[in-house]
């Protein structure tokens, strides 16, 4: 689920070597905190918060097969 | 015997894409950037490692090593390719067993999906498909400038939808033609709502309109010019 994360982000930003991923996993939920460079924190929010969450559509169905279900946070 | 050792070809296998592109490079000695291969077996994951296939890929020898030996399809359709790998990737990621097809049109990339897991795509009215070709086409921006527009496509999705829609409000506009009664429909992206402002087009008594804000809009249908009744 990480490396799922990180090669979106990386994919997105103007500086992949600042994307930091970190997997909490739980019982039954697993949180993913995704830190990324000041300037490039509107890249994986979009407009209107499309581009986050088209991430966690994509992130629900990977987790929909390992019975997870998935949070993503953007920190800040 | 006749053999060409310019394109002696060698097969490698690996538990996904890019574990099979470091075995070749590996044993070519070449950077995993420079090996040209076809995908030969797109291996599944299987369910708790039970029916899973390794990925298996097919690797021209000798046709990187040297300089600028031309390799690709003839065509040269490299963004395709690239868009083509990098969704391989992010699908493989996401443990789903679909195939990936992608072809590239006047500079545009379609890419076809299909697999045992293609309903996840298209349920809740196609929201994996929609996120993943939204995403597609950022990281594309970046990554491969030279790919234009990107289409994500599962086959007949588009015109089952587009079945399933028409029908949807074909049923409303006759509703709404026997009650009087404005009946609202669910939100839907542009593309849908077009499908239903044609097909209301049918029922000269009735008139839809969009409401709303944003990319998902709600079609109300309502019958057409009558005296405001509140």
């Amino acid at each position: 689920m990480k490396e799922l994360l990180e090669f979106i982000a990386r994919a997105l930003v103007d500086r992949p070597d600042d994307v930091v991923v970190t997997e909490i996993e739980g019982e039954q939920t697993t949180v993913l905190e995704l830190k990324v460079a000041r300037e490039d924190l509107g890249k994986v929010i979009g407009k209107q918060g499309r581009t986050a969450r088209s991430i966690r559509t994509i992130l629900a169905a990977a987790g929909m097969k390992l019975r997870k279900r998935v949070v993503l946070e953007i920190l800040e | 015997m006749d053999l060409d050792v310019k394109t002696a070809e060698r097969e490698f296998e690996g538990k996904d894409l890019a574990d099979a592109v470091r075995a070749a490079s590996e044993a070519l000695g070449l950077a995993p950037d420079a090996i040209r291969y076809a995908v030969v077996d797109e291996g599944r994951r299987g369910l708790f490692g039970v029916g899973s296939r390794r990925i298996r890929i097919r690797v021209q020898e000798g046709a990187s090593n040297g300089d600028e030996t031309e390799t690709g399809p003839p065509d040269g359709a490299d963004p395709a390719t690239e868009v083509e790998t990098s969704i391989r990737r992010l699908v493989g990621l996401m443990g789903l067993d679909l195939t990936v097809r992608g072809q590239g049109e006047d500079g545009s990339v379609r890419i076809l999906l299909d697999g045992p897991h293609r309903d996840l795509l298209t349920q809740r009215d196609g929201e994996l498909l929609a996120a993943l070709q939204f995403l597609v086409q950022r990281m594309a921006r970046r990554t491969w400038p030279g790919a234009g527009h990107i289409v994500v496509e599962c086959e007949g999705y588009r015109d089952r939808r587009e079945e399933e829609i028409g029908e949807l409000a074909r049923e409303v506009a006759r509703q709404v033609e026997r009650t009087g009664r404005p009946r609202k429909l669910p939100a839907m992206n542009p593309y849908e709502r077009r499908v239903v402002h044609l097909t209301v087009r049918e029922f000269p008594s009735v008139t839809s309109r969009s409401s709303g804000e944003g990319f998902l809009k709600q079609v109300t249908v309502s019958p057409a010019s009558r005296p405001e009744q509140g």
